[in-house]
């Protein structure tokens, strides 16, 4: 949970490519070792400025064309969805600092 | 995998309905000209982040959205050889006949098997939920009858070697 924080509170969203890379490659395999029962209790934990983060990260995560690890993303997207609302994902559409 | 279906298809559904907020916007390079930008791209400051959610390997869903308009691509799950020559048969069969869908683009966007191009104009016209409705029932849909489609042919080429074949013996 910390953890989480800690990766979405020093998102290098103003940051190169080769950094959003590496921190995007550090909140996948944090979002893919968590278990399903502790998702709910995650996000409902974060600010919603971390939602937005968040929500910016599992779409580039469900850019990358891959069963199983889409299949985590979309059930993650599904939760952080109804807990934040049509508003996160408008914002993941329309910022352009890029996760 | 039924197990995927319905959550890919809810962040399908929830994705378009924020990307669906579409107003007019006139011609910034031409004037008295209204172009869906979403085709043009010339000005980056109309355009949203391309959203691309991934179903598996094959299955993929890419929402372009602009200030006037959205486009939405649509490549269909293909095992194997008969499922692309079907898919591609019934898209443009489809594709032929967009002037009916009116939302459908005459040609899909390179990569895809599909695309839809709604406007200001269409969402002004008819209803934004009912559009989402619409294509999420498009995606669900198409899979059910290519594989409907490859059935049926299966079934007449077994009929039809059954009567072939019964001459000889």
């Amino acid at each position: 949970m910390t953890e989480f924080k800690r990766l979405l509170d020093h998102a290098p969203l103003d940051g190169s490519d080769g950094d959003k890379e590496s921190h995007f490659g550090m909140m996948r395999e944090t979002i893919l070792r968590t278990k399903e029962n502790e998702i709910d209790g995650i996000i409902k934990q974060l600010s919603p400025a971390q939602c937005d983060i968040l929500m910016k990260y599992l779409y580039r995560g469900l850019a990358a064309a891959d069963q199983k690890v889409c299949s985590v993303f979309l059930t993650w997207h599904e939760r952080l969805t109804t807990a934040a609302g049509i508003g996160s994902i408008m914002r993941a559409l329309t910022d352009k600092r890029t996760a | 995998m039924s197990s995927s279906l319905r959550p890919y298809l809810q962040c399908v559904r929830s994705t378009l309905t924020a990307a669906f907020c579409v107003q007019n916007f006139p011609c910034q390079q031409v004037e008295r000209h209204n172009k869906p930008e979403v085709e043009y791209k010339n000005s980056k400051e109309l355009l949203l982040n391309p959203v691309l959610i991934c179903r598996s390997e094959q299955e993929r869903c890419y929402i372009e959205a602009s200030i006037n308009s959205v486009r939405i691509s649509i490549k269909v799950k293909q095992s194997d050889e008969l499922d692309v020559i079907l898919a591609r048969k019934f898209t443009s069969f489809l594709e032929q006949r967009a002037d009916a869908f009116r939302v459908m683009r005459r040609k899909p966007v390179e990569g895809y098997d599909i695309s839809f191009l709604i406007t200001n104009i269409h969402t002004e016209e008819m209803l934004k939920h009912k559009l989402v409705d619409f294509i999420c029932q498009f995606m669900e849909d198409v899979d059910k009858e290519i594989s409907e489609l490859k059935l049926s042919v299966n079934t007449r080429g077994r009929a039809v070697a059954v009567e072939y074949f019964q001459g000889f013996c």
